[in-house]
């Protein structure tokens, strides 16, 4: 631990966040580690041992994460601009929800344009068909040369074949 | 002795020009489809097996070897230039080449790349041809306890040398130790973390924890970090050949790192000048210390 000690700011709150998310992961692995039939076996170790272990110890790290921030002992957080986070997140969202109803090329279309919107180029009526071109040759690419099968959408299957 | 006619024999028959162009050939294939992130060494061999339908034994072999190393190479290109490891051997390349890209060094760093893949993968090769039986031996009398203590070793290395943190290096650990059981136990085959979905079963790739994690992590830290489009794209600078001082670099690297321990002298040279008195050098500032009151140097090398 090298953070910048005792700045005297209060605790950060995303220390708080990041702790319980660790919590929230060893409390499944555990939940789940519990309903394994483990009979232990001749070394007293089955499967169920490993995901115990890890998971008090993700708990004694959101501890050890929580200690750090009453004492401002972690590293400062970088001011972060949350509209491009949440832009990419929704593209790709979107790009994943959209993969097999509209097809590689739709989909990573518009991922593509919420990308440059998180960058800056707010012009949809530009990035929106260059990305649509973009991913329309990368999946005839994908489709002729290496032969492996993206989700089609109706245009990609018209020109590249089902 | 045996292996060295097996290995001229087999030199003789690389040697043929048209196996040369099949090497060729598949090399630059190779390097092609493994610049794709995602796509490693393994799978670039078995997206390019309809290739080699039309060859003999031998050129298809070759070919194959081509392929392999060349998509081996391709995914250190991406690392460097875009922080994308195409698959897990280009990490550590993505680590280090992407900031001496970002450093405006991107030429030497390909070439480093380019030259020290050619050199280890020779030297891997070579020792892979002599040693391998010996090795063997030696592998055979690795225990579950040696294993269990390389493990430890690796895991200590990755907390607690990477990155500044130790608790971050710790909870990452941990997070990739929790993640690692998800799907089913090689051991006993019992299903962990799954869930009842089906998918889960097969556990979470390397290839798709390091794509999301340095692709998809690069961007939204990249993005986070823009207040408008200020940013500006780095130019591959500098020749792609290493220059003199570059291979100078390189290897003394690598000596140096042989050497580091091995002299108490040249590891307080190394590590520069004194704290308290940074206008003496180590050495200096203990022959010079009046008395043998001068202020001890906390640093580790004079403590000895």
């Amino acid at each position: 631990m090298t953070g910048t000690p005792g700045t005297g700011r209060s605790p950060d709150g995303a220390a708080f966040i990041i702790a319980g998310l660790l919590v929230a992961f060893g409390a499944v692995l555990l939940w789940d580690a519990s309903l394994i039939p483990d009979k232990g076996g001749y070394a007293g170790i089955g499967p169920a041992a490993m995901p115990k272990v890890v998971g008090w110890g993700l708990i004694a790290l959101a501890a050890a994460t929580v200690a750090g921030a009453f004492k401002g002992r972690l590293a400062a957080v970088p001011r972060q601009n949350p509209v491009p986070l949440l832009l990419i997140g929704a593209g790709l969202i979107a790009q994943i929800a959209l993969l097999h109803p509209a097809g590689f090329a739709l989909a990573t279309g518009i991922l593509f344009a919420a990308t440059a919107a998180a960058f800056g180029k707010r012009n949809l009526l530009l990035t929106l068909p260059l990305g649509y071109a973009l991913a329309f040759g990368i999946y005839g690419i994908f489709d002729g040369l290496l032969r492996l099968n993206l989700p089609g959408g109706w245009l990609e299957t018209l020109v590249y074949g089902g | 002795m045996s292996t060295f006619e097996f290995l001229l024999q087999g030199l003789g028959t690389a040697m043929q020009p048209m196996i040369l162009l099949y090497a060729l050939i598949g090399v630059t294939l190779g390097t092609a489809v493994g610049v794709l992130p995602g796509i490693g060494p393994a799978l670039t061999v078995a997206l390019l097996l309809p290739v080699t339908y039309g060859l003999d034994p031998a050129g298809s072999l070759i070919m194959f070897a081509g392929i392999y190393y060349g998509g081996m190479y391709g995914g250190s290109t991406t690392s460097i230039l875009l922080n994308t490891p195409g698959e897990s051997a280009s990490i550590v390349t993505a680590l280090e080449g992407n900031r001496m890209a970002k450093a405006g060094r991107g030429g030497p760093a390909l070439a480093t790349a380019a030259i020290g893949s050619f050199v280890a993968g020779l030297l891997a090769t070579l020792a892979l041809a002599f040693l391998a039986p010996h090795i063997v031996k030696l592998a055979l009398v690795f225990g579950p306890r040696e294993y269990f203590a390389l493990m430890m070793l690796a895991f200590v290395t990755v907390s607690a040398a990477f990155g500044e943190s130790t608790l971050k290096g710790l909870t990452s650990l941990f997070i990739g130790l929790g993640l690692a059981t998800i799907g089913i136990d090689s051991l006993t085959g019992q299903a962990r973390m799954s869930f009842g979905v089906p998918q889960l079963l097969d556990g979470i790739e390397v290839t798709t924890l390091a794509v999301a994690m340095f692709a998809l992590g690069e961007c939204l830290f990249v993005a986070a970090q823009t207040h408008g489009l200020d940013d500006k794209v780095e130019a591959i600078k500098g020749s792609v050949r290493m220059t003199a001082a570059d291979w100078k670099r390189s290897s003394a690297r690598l000596a140096a790192r042989v050497g580091h321990r091995l002299s108490h002298r040249g590891h307080a040279r190394r590590r520069g000048r004194h704290r308290e008195f940074p206008q003496l050098r180590h050495r200096k500032a203990h022959v010079a210390s009046p008395g043998g009151v001068w202020p001890r140097c906390h640093r580790r090398c004079c403590r000895a």
